[in-house]
């Protein structure tokens, strides 16, 4: 991979480096942020007042079951939510600039340019209709006034560097003719196209065979040292958190239960439900036991119990994880844990 | 990934060339057929769909007919001297003549041949031109609907509704005596066939549209900052066009009987306009009386109508741009 010549290099403008960032140094600071959505049942708060920061170069990593808010949670700092979903409330600070606050004509301007996103399923993510060259270019043009050739020579620098073999040949490819691999580094080459300062991957592995998932993660950690992007890491699998995250967030229903540096909260979770988490891990060597599982499933979001939402699957319930709900308390060593543990 | 594993693809894709035994030195070179557009390739598609081919065929073979009608025609049906009224009235279709009295002539004296080619260029212009633009409203209404869902999606809706309960003939009979002084014109059937079909197209293009704009090939585009027009356009469209071109090719077909029918009733085309359905009408007047004028004109609005499903067949087919073979 040659570094001097890549696309990355050709629009860094120093100055947008240093202006990058909030008061505090973050890159992105998402307080009290709130997604609800209508549903025929009632408001369904899927993502109900979480905290969040990233600085500058950092991975976050967010973890949970499905359906605890995760990617609805990214959608949002995209401003992609759709009614019957809105921003009920909170801020997405990024850049100095409140995004929530933003026009959906800036907020164009920020998607694919400052923050970009790699998807769940790169077999979706492409339109069939069109050339991988020609998705990749577009969003390149939609962004910057370069010509058709100019993109598209761009374009064959980013396949480059993300390992796309024979890039020129491989531009002209449809969609249908990349394997699932191919086309997930299309979908990374398409979200770095412009050396965005954020890039959301939600489960950007998930869809993909076990041996390609570890190319593809360290595609995107080899991309964050040299363009310097902040990462906000969604997915399900604590092992791509452990390999990839400086720090973690664990969401439950919503909300953040468990937050700190990844090797304090991997290596001595706080919170009952990511404890949890960490023992469904089956570990290498040891036979016939039984995977440990979290017993129950994630409550309907239509009807979250009383007090602590995880209090009735959790091993150590209490009374009065049934009547109150608990803090996010910080605890030593800078870790938070929402739980009347602590 | 390695040359070899996208070959056996580039060699599927390439084999129509290799039948036709066109530029042969295409075949030893594989990045040759990446260069094809999704034009090309829906073209290769259609080419080797048989009946396609041969519906295709027929239909450019009646479109030149009626472009190049003066020219084709034995008689000028518009010209009230070019038919031998006296000589040839009730005349039955004989091989002596050439063209001109293949297919007979009417007791008039006019050659069914020269009805047929002259009734072919209104009977074209009207379900072409009507269905064409339809399409191009239903599209644009249809895929606002379908993208901006919500309020926008259930207004237009209600507007689709409305017109889709309007009853055919009682749109047109109203239509011709307010605008057209109780005359049926050509350009008056067209506007209510016009108004008539969008709202089919519209319907299906929401469809297409709603289930496309929640693909995640659309949330990408937004989050890469396309903006909507664009999406709307340029990713969602070329996805939706295959049933729309499909729906489009039978509208075609819809509008050629339709039109016919109204002819057939005397609500369509008044003499002189001459069209297919017209000559039927004529025939019909006159009880039927000679079969030639009654079955030439059914059999060539059958013909069409076939042609046209074919041509439908085949585009449904080529315009699968997931297809593989």
């Amino acid at each position: 991979m040659r570094q001097g010549g890549s696309p990355i290099s050709v629009s860094t403008d120093p100055r947008e480096a240093s202006a990058g960032r909030n008061a505090s140094g973050n890159l992105l600071e998402v307080t009290d942020l709130k997604t609800y959505f209508k549903t025929m049942d009632g408001v369904v708060k899927a993502v109900d007042g979480i905290d969040m920061a990233i600085a500058p170069g950092k991975t976050l990593g967010v973890v949970g079951e499905s359906g605890c808010g995760k990617s609805v949670t990214s959608l949002s700092i995209m401003r992609l939510v759709d009614l019957p979903g809105w921003i009920a409330g909170g801020q997405i600070k990024f850049d100095g600039k409140d995004l929530v606050k933003l026009s959906e004509e800036e907020m164009r301007h920020i998607r694919g340019n400052k923050i970009s996103m790699i998807f769940q399923e790169p077999m979706t993510s492409l339109n069939p209709v069109f050339t991988v060259g020609n998705q990749v270019g577009e969003a390149i043009r939609v962004h910057r006034k370069v010509s058709k050739s100019e993109a598209e020579a761009r374009v064959v620098d980013l396949f480059r560097m993300v390992g796309i073999p024979s890039p020129e040949r491989r531009v002209k490819d449809y969609p249908h003719n990349m394997s699932g691999g191919m086309r997930q580094r299309v979908m990374i080459a398409m979200a770095l196209a412009l050396q965005p300062s954020l890039l959301i991957a939600d489960e950007p592995t998930t869809a993909l065979d076990v041996t390609i998932q570890a190319q593809i993660l360290e595609l995107i950690k080899d991309l964050r040292t040299k363009v310097n992007t902040a990462v906000l890491l969604i997915t399900h699998d604590i092992g791509v958190v452990a390999e990839m995250a400086d720090e973690v967030i664990v969401m439950y229903t919503g909300k953040v239960v468990e937050q700190g540096d990844v090797m304090s909260v991997l290596r001595n979770p706080k919170h009952p439900y990511t404890v949890g988490l960490l023992s469904s891990i089956p570990s290498l060597g040891v036979k016939n036991q039984r995977l440990n599982v979290i017993p129950g499933t994630v409550p309907s979001p239509l009807n979250l119990p009383k007090g602590c939402t995880f209090a009735p699957r959790c091993p150590h319930v209490m009374g009065i994880c049934h009547e109150q709900e608990p803090p996010l308390k910080t605890l030593e060593g800078g870790v938070k844990a929402k739980c009347w543990l602590y | 990934m390695a040359i070899g594993e996208s070959d056996p693809q580039s060699r599927a894709v390439l084999s129509p060339f290799r039948t036709t035994g066109l530029s042969p030195n295409r075949e030893a070179d594989p990045i040759a057929t990446r260069q094809l557009t999704q034009l090309q390739l829906a073209w290769i598609r259609l080419r080797r769909h048989r009946l396609g081919m041969i519906g295709l065929g027929v239909m450019i073979f009646l479109v030149l007919m009626a472009i190049f009608a003066p020219l084709i025609a034995p008689e000028n049906i518009y010209d009230p001297n070019s038919n031998d009224i006296f000589g040839a009235a009730d005349k039955a279709p004989t091989l002596h003549d050439g063209l001109r009295y293949l297919f007979g002539a009417d007791n008039l004296g006019r050659s069914v041949t020269s009805l047929i080619i002259w009734g072919a260029r209104y009977t074209l212009l009207i379900s072409f031109t009507a269905t064409i633009t339809s399409t191009l409203i239903g599209v644009v209404v249809g895929g606002v609907a379908g993208f901006y869902g919500g309020w926008v999606d259930s207004l237009l809706m209600r507007v689709v509704d409305v017109f889709l309960t309007l009853p055919a003939l009682s749109v047109l009979l109203v239509a011709a005596a307010v605008f057209g002084h109780g005359n049926t014109t050509v350009l008056l059937v067209i506007i209510v066939f016009t108004v008539l079909g969008w709202a089919y197209i519209a319907r299906l293009v929401r469809g297409s549209f709603l289930s496309l704009r929640s693909m995640e090939f659309t949330e990408a585009a937004r989050s890469v900052g396309v903006s909507n027009a664009r999406i709307i356009f340029r990713h969602i469209l070329p996805n939706a066009l295959r049933p729309v071109l499909v729906a489009t090719t039978l509208g075609i077909a819809g509008n050629i009987s339709f039109e016919a029918a109204i002819d057939f009733l005397g609500f369509g085309l008044q003499y002189p306009d001459t069209s297919w359905g017209t000559a039927l009408a004529f025939a019909s007047q006159e009880q039927f009386r000679v079969w030639w004028v009654t079955v030439w004109p059914g059999v060539f609005l059958t013909i069409t109508i076939v042609a046209i499903n074919f041509v439908g067949d085949g585009l449904s087919d080529a315009l699968d741009v997931r297809s593989k073979n």
